[in-house]
């Protein structure tokens, strides 16, 4: 994994852990929201896809 | 009324939607109505009215913010976040999500709507589908699944818009007409031919496409074959071009902005192209489509959808293959195996409106391509029919289960006055139109088959939803009947977490009421399938 991607991936980590703390203590807010809109957007641009596979089962 | 429509896919996603969009303007005629894509589908907003705002993510300058480390990681974020707070200041009252992707989920579920339709994340997270249609989508969305409604049906009913013709319609730019103009091209025949996709595995080889084109215009010498590029194809186009002529071969170049392309495709007779956005743009522009169906293309969800279409699938074991995955073959085995001699003769035949000839060819080369016809139901799905039409019962099927699907996520079967012998009707004329008389008898006694296997699936999910209302499941039995007649099933979490837990001592309420509600959703599509069955053999008997 190049430092690009290291760095990106210890940034998704600390997210997953804010929204989750965040989740802990305040519920499901519209700052989780937003960060869950960020973890997306860096878990794509980890996969360095066009976009993931379009039409996919979402759990 | 405020609508937005949010597509974040690519160009050609985008275009399969433009049936919603259409219908939806036609159904709130005061409304307005709003888009959210993804920049470059925004070329298109010239030939698409009756949008009063239309929005755009840059996903490339986003992208880039979050990948550059010498970019604080929240800048891509904050200016996401702004424009989003943009849309909401809009108050919709409806957004309707035709994206099955979790950043489409975690977006739409950001913007404050008092009505939704598609994926959404609610406020805790969870996935929510607001229609039948997406989640069928959801639970259908592996490679696997035996059969699928092209996508384009799933977002159109999933929309609301139930019924009337599909309006695939755009308007033709100023721009377009000059440019398409300024290649000269004069009357008389034009063949078009879409050389690449945008996905390797998805494309023919260059030699192969220059034999099809010798050979084709050997049949058809007075035809104009015209080569279509976007900008950025330039140069591939310029080495096929000079390939071309080398060869002796008259062709004519077009390298062409969208518009310019839908001007040229109004006047084609016909478009050979592999799985891109200009396939769908055929269909807005009305011209015929040949498609060749290779690599990940599946044409089952996103064929092309002009009636009477041609495509041409290689008959290879990995085909479709995953979307975003290296080719598994040490060669392109699709793309070899669909000669050019295959694909010009077939051109010929299809030009000349000659499906005797199409099927002769289909018959002698059955071992090495699918030939099949995309044709419109009269219950107003998509099909793309084998032309050896060979599995005449496989079609019976096809045609009762996707009726019987269309019944049961529309909710018709709750109505009380549902029109099951208004379905019956279009069944059977679709049953006329494709079947022989001489299949007629073994097509009665499929139906009895079908009608039985349906009341069996009903009678067997009334007992297992008793056992599960006693609190005592059985998990095997539920598992091995949900795997057995739901084959989508396998995709579903919270039957591997049944799997997983053996012997189960203890059920949680939450996995039962999911348990539950399953069954039932099986045991209704099997009611309404018996239902139409017995309306369909009874127009049958009685037209006898």
């Amino acid at each position: 994994m190049n430092d690009t991607e290291n760095k990106l991936n210890q940034a998704l980590q600390r997210l997953q852990q804010c929204s989750q703390k965040i989740v802990q203590t305040r519920g499901y807010t519209m700052e989780v929201k937003s960060l869950k809109i960020l973890e997306e957007m860096i878990r794509e641009q980890m996969t360095n896809a066009h976009t993931r596979p379009a039409t996919r089962t979402i759990r | 009324m405020k609508i937005l429509v949010v597509s974040l896919l690519r160009l050609g996603d985008f275009i399969q939607i433009l049936p919603v969009v259409n219908g939806l303007r036609r159904q709130f005629p005061g409304g307005e109505l709003d888009l959210l894509t993804f920049t470059p589908a925004q070329q298109l907003a010239p030939m698409i009215t009756g949008v009063s705002k239309w929005w755009t993510l840059n996903r490339e300058d986003l992208q880039q913010g979050l990948g550059n480390i010498d970019i604080p990681l929240l800048t891509s974020f904050s200016v996401l976040q702004e424009q989003l707070d943009l849309v909401n200041a809009r108050e919709y009252d409806l957004v309707i999500n035709l994206t099955q992707t979790d950043f489409s989920a975690w977006i739409c579920g950001y913007i404050n709507t008092p009505s939704r339709a598609g994926l959404m994340r609610d406020v805790k997270g969870a996935a929510q589908f607001h229609s039948g249609w997406f989640q069928y989508l959801n639970d259908h969305a592996a490679l696997s699944v035996p059969d699928i409604f092209h996508y384009s049906d799933i977002f159109y009913f999933g929309s609301g818009l139930k019924n009337g013709e599909r309006d695939w319609s755009m308007t033709e730019s100023v721009r377009g007409r000059r440019e398409a103009a300024a290649l000269g091209i004069g009357a008389g025949e034009q063949i078009v031919l879409q050389l690449l996709t945008s996905d390797e595995k998805k494309n023919w080889s260059t030699e192969s496409w220059l034999q099809m084109l010798r050979q084709l215009q050997v049949f058809r010498p007075a035809a104009q074959f015209i080569l279509l590029g976007a900008p950025s194809e330039e140069a591939h186009l310029e080495e096929v071009y000079h390939r071309a002529e080398a060869r002796g071969l008259n062709v004519i170049e077009a390298i062409l902005s969208l518009e310019g392309a839908f001007s040229l495709l109004k006047t084609a007779d016909v478009l050979i192209s592999g799985d891109t956005s200009i396939k769908h743009l055929a269909n807005c522009a009305g011209t015929p489509v040949i498609e060749l169906s290779l690599g990940s293309s599946d044409y089952r969800r996103t064929g092309a959808y002009t009636a009477d279409s041609l495509l041409l699938q290689p008959r290879i074991a990995c085909t479709p293959c995953p979307h975003s995955s290296a080719c598994s073959q040490s060669t392109h085995k699709c793309a070899e195996q669909l000669s050019p001699s295959a694909v010009s003769l077939s051109v010929h035949h299809y030009l000349n409106k000659d499906w005797a000839q199409l099927k002769q060819l289909a018959a002698e080369l059955n071992q090495e391509v699918n030939w099949l016809r995309t044709h419109i139901t009269g219950s107003g799905f998509w099909l793309a029919i084998n032309i050896l039409e060979s599995q005449a019962m496989r079609l019976v099927d096809t045609l009762v289960e996707r009726s019987a699907w269309k019944f049961f996520l529309n909710r018709d079967h709750l109505n009380s006055l549902a029109e099951y012998g208004s379905e019956g009707t279009r069944i059977k004329s679709e049953i006329e139109i494709h079947l022989a008389a001489a299949d007629m008898t073994d097509m009665r006694q499929h139906l009895s088959f079908l009608e039985s296997r349906a009341e069996n699936i009903s009678e067997k999910a009334s007992a297992l939803i008793e056992g599960v209302k006693k609190r005592t499941p059985s998990i095997a039995e539920i598992r091995d009947f949900i795997t057995a007649h739901q084959p989508d099933a396998e995709s579903l979490p919270w039957l591997e977490q049944l799997r997983s837990q053996v012997p189960r001592t203890v059920v949680e309420i939450g996995g039962l009421r999911r348990v539950h509600n399953h069954l039932e959703r099986c045991r209704s599509q099997a009611q309404v399938k018996t239902k139409l069955i017995r309306c369909l053999k009874t127009q049958l008997t009685e037209s006898k």
